[in-house]
């Protein structure tokens, strides 16, 4: 009888987290269903151009996935050139105004069942992004935590903190272009992805090319 | 009050959705349609101008056929499948038929036809006695039918396709919301009545009567059928609640179109996607939130402009799977900057060196371009927008954009 107990330990409670989990897997790039994760970085960090390409993984599957915009900046040309199934997004254009993109992203939860839901929070003032409750970023992780929805929360800093799951920082390694005097293209991005959490590893690199396109 | 009925026989044409306007009773029959049109003496008139009226909603529907009006329903129907145009047959007149029109088998046709009988008129000149003795109490039938006492009962056969509720308020209500409750029960109704015949709804017609004498329709089509009162009630809410009436509200019609019943198969390894529903109303919540043209699906415009897109608001999100093979691979994303920003720049020896905004600024590292936008010939500005992609400090990459206006930072890569 000895083995037998009422409270659990801890480390059977990490086993039965872990059992059920789900994943979205983008490249290398493996993203927790049910969770919220951060992206963060300056501007030309590759943030949007990651999340497209998560995007591009489950909309082509056929999931319906929705935008956030909070300051109206998709470009649905880069969505597409990225692989995105744009018959299969929601494109929520907020206007600027976080408190309509924080009641949006809630209802979009709400609703279950969407695979993926990107809160895009850049291109707004610091000041403005401060004022958001910390309770938010709870309340949007409960809400999905048993669901096979993914919320990506996209800014040029960190607002989720400690509710995010999963937590990415990036920044610009350098930019290479291409050409000669005048007639250069850029050509791609390089960049360091830092993982912050679930535990802080060596920042990794990658590329991220251009796509130019004759129309 | 004597009966009346209308037998319209044509070869196409909307005939049931005429038959409606003017009769409640309607059967189908084969290549056209009775219809009983008693009691409409009252309002149109007599049976000629009741014709009159049927012939020009069938001018004004296109449909070209023949058309009789009968104080008997078999005898509608037998005038209307034997002459042509419009007909109106008195209840004590007899207009003749060829005898073929009849339905007597051949050989009593052949005799007729030997003895010279040609039409129900040299028919009807023979007493019934003789005639009755001749070929047996079974010619009765026949002898009624060219005398306006054929038997047939008009059946409607014409399945309902919609079911009507109304309402009428005492006292008028300025609020919608108030009549939530009210709306509810009727709902309730129609949507229980509708099940009842085994079908669903993808269509709600709700047309409210106003204090100033005027209607406000707002009509809800949805992509798929359902009978979840609750959905609907949120979904009438959020419309007329986005465009409420302008005056109040003295009485409430709700019309509940029919639809076949949605079969939920879904296979078992199926992409998760919300309920179709659930999708509605969420998305209509938001609209009431960020505006009707804020939220929809993103679509691409086949021109060179600075933002050859747009957002279709009239679009949901299908879940429609790609099956085209394509390398997904991670693309430099454009993003906008919504308003652009103005910028200042600064050019030594034809070379761009320092760009600067409100918010950032810096020397310029890299640039290329320019590119022309805006090819629309028919406007002023056509070829006028020039842009370059320019990089500042070596740490960011921004669309330079020349306007008609001056320099703005249009958006960035990221």
């Amino acid at each position: 009888m000895a083995h037998l107990s009422v409270v659990k330990k801890l480390s059977y409670l990490h086993e039965e987290q872990k059992v059920g989990r789900t994943y979205v897997e983008a490249g290398d790039l493996r993203l927790m269903r049910g969770g919220v994760t951060e992206f963060t970085g300056e501007h030309t960090a590759g943030k949007s151009s990651l999340t497209l390409n998560i995007l591009s993984h489950l909309t082509r599957n056929g999931e319906i996935c929705a935008a956030v915009d909070l300051n109206n900046a998709l470009d649905p040309h880069s969505a597409e050139a990225s692989g995105v199934a744009l018959e299969n997004l929601l494109w929520v254009r907020c206007g600027g105004k976080v408190e309509n993109a924080l009641t949006a992203a809630d209802y979009v939860l709400q609703a279950k069942g969407f695979g993926m839901v990107w809160l895009d929070l850049g291109g707004v003032p610091h000041k403005e992004l401060n004022l958001i409750p910390k309770t938010y970023w709870y309340r949007f992780r409960t809400k999905i935590r048993d669901s096979q929805t993914l919320l990506i929360v996209t800014g040029n800093r960190s607002l989720v903190s400690s509710a995010a799951d999963q937590a990415f920082y990036f920044d610009l390694y350098r930019a290479v272009w291409q050409g000669a005097g005048r007639f250069k293209l850029l050509r791609e991005l390089q960049i360091n992805m830092n993982t912050r959490k679930p535990f802080i590893v060596r920042p990794e690199f990658r590329k991220i090319e251009t796509e130019y396109r004759d129309e | 009050m004597s009966k009346l009925y209308a037998c319209i026989v044509s070869e196409g044409g909307e005939l049931a959705v005429l038959a409606e306007q003017f009769a409640y009773r309607i059967e189908a029959i084969d290549g056209g349609i009775l219809f009983d049109v008693s009691g409409l003496e009252n309002r149109i008139g007599t049976p000629t101008q009741i014709a009159r009226s049927i012939k020009l909603e069938m001018d004004a529907r296109g449909i070209d056929g023949a058309l009789v009006v009968a104080a008997n329903a078999r005898t509608a129907e037998l005038y209307a499948r034997s002459r042509e145009g419009v007909t109106v047959v008195a209840e004590d007149e007899h207009l003749p038929l060829p005898l073929e029109a009849l339905g007597m088998d051949g050989d009593t046709l052949k005799v007729f036809h030997a003895l010279g009988l040609e039409s129900t008129a040299d028919l009807k000149a023979i007493p019934e006695n003789e005639l009755i003795a001749r070929y047996g109490s079974e010619f009765r039938a026949t002898l009624d039918l060219i005398d306006q006492n054929g038997l047939h009962i008009l059946t409607p056969n014409l399945k309902e396709h919609r079911i009507t509720w109304d309402h009428g308020l005492d006292n008028a209500v300025e609020d919608f919301e108030q009549l939530i409750f009210i709306l509810s029960h009727g709902l309730g109704k129609v949507l229980e009545e509708t099940q009842h015949f085994g079908f669903s709804s993808e269509q709600l017609d709700i047309s409210l009567s106003l204090d100033d004498k005027t209607m406000a329709n707002y009509s809800i089509k949805l992509s798929f059928p359902t009978c979840d009162r609750n959905f609907w009630l949120k979904l009438i809410n959020l419309r007329i609640g986005n465009n409420p009436p302008p005056a109040a509200i003295s009485a409430i019609r709700l019309v509940c179109h029919f639809a076949r019943p949605r079969a939920i198969e879904r296979g078992l390894f199926a992409a998760t996607r919300p309920e179709p529903e659930s999708l509605l109303l969420t998305v209509d919540k938001i609209k009431k939130i960020v505006g009707n043209e804020n939220v929809g699906v993103p679509v691409l415009v086949d021109q060179r402009l600075p933002e050859s897109f747009d957002l279709d608001a009239s679009q949901l999100p299908l879940g429609r799977e790609r099956t085209d093979e394509r390398n997904i691979r991670p693309v430099v994303a454009l993003t906008h900057f919504n308003p652009p920003l103005l910028a200042t720049i600064t050019i030594k020896d034809g070379r761009l060196t320092y760009l600067r905004t409100q918010h950032f600024g810096g020397p310029v590292t890299e640039y290329g371009g320019a590119w022309m936008q805006s090819s629309q010939w028919w406007t002023r500005g056509f070829w006028q927008q020039m842009e370059w992609d320019v990089e500042v400090d070596g740490k960011r990459i921004y669309r330079l954009a020349r306007t008609a206006d001056g320099w703005f930072v249009t958006g960035g890569y990221d």
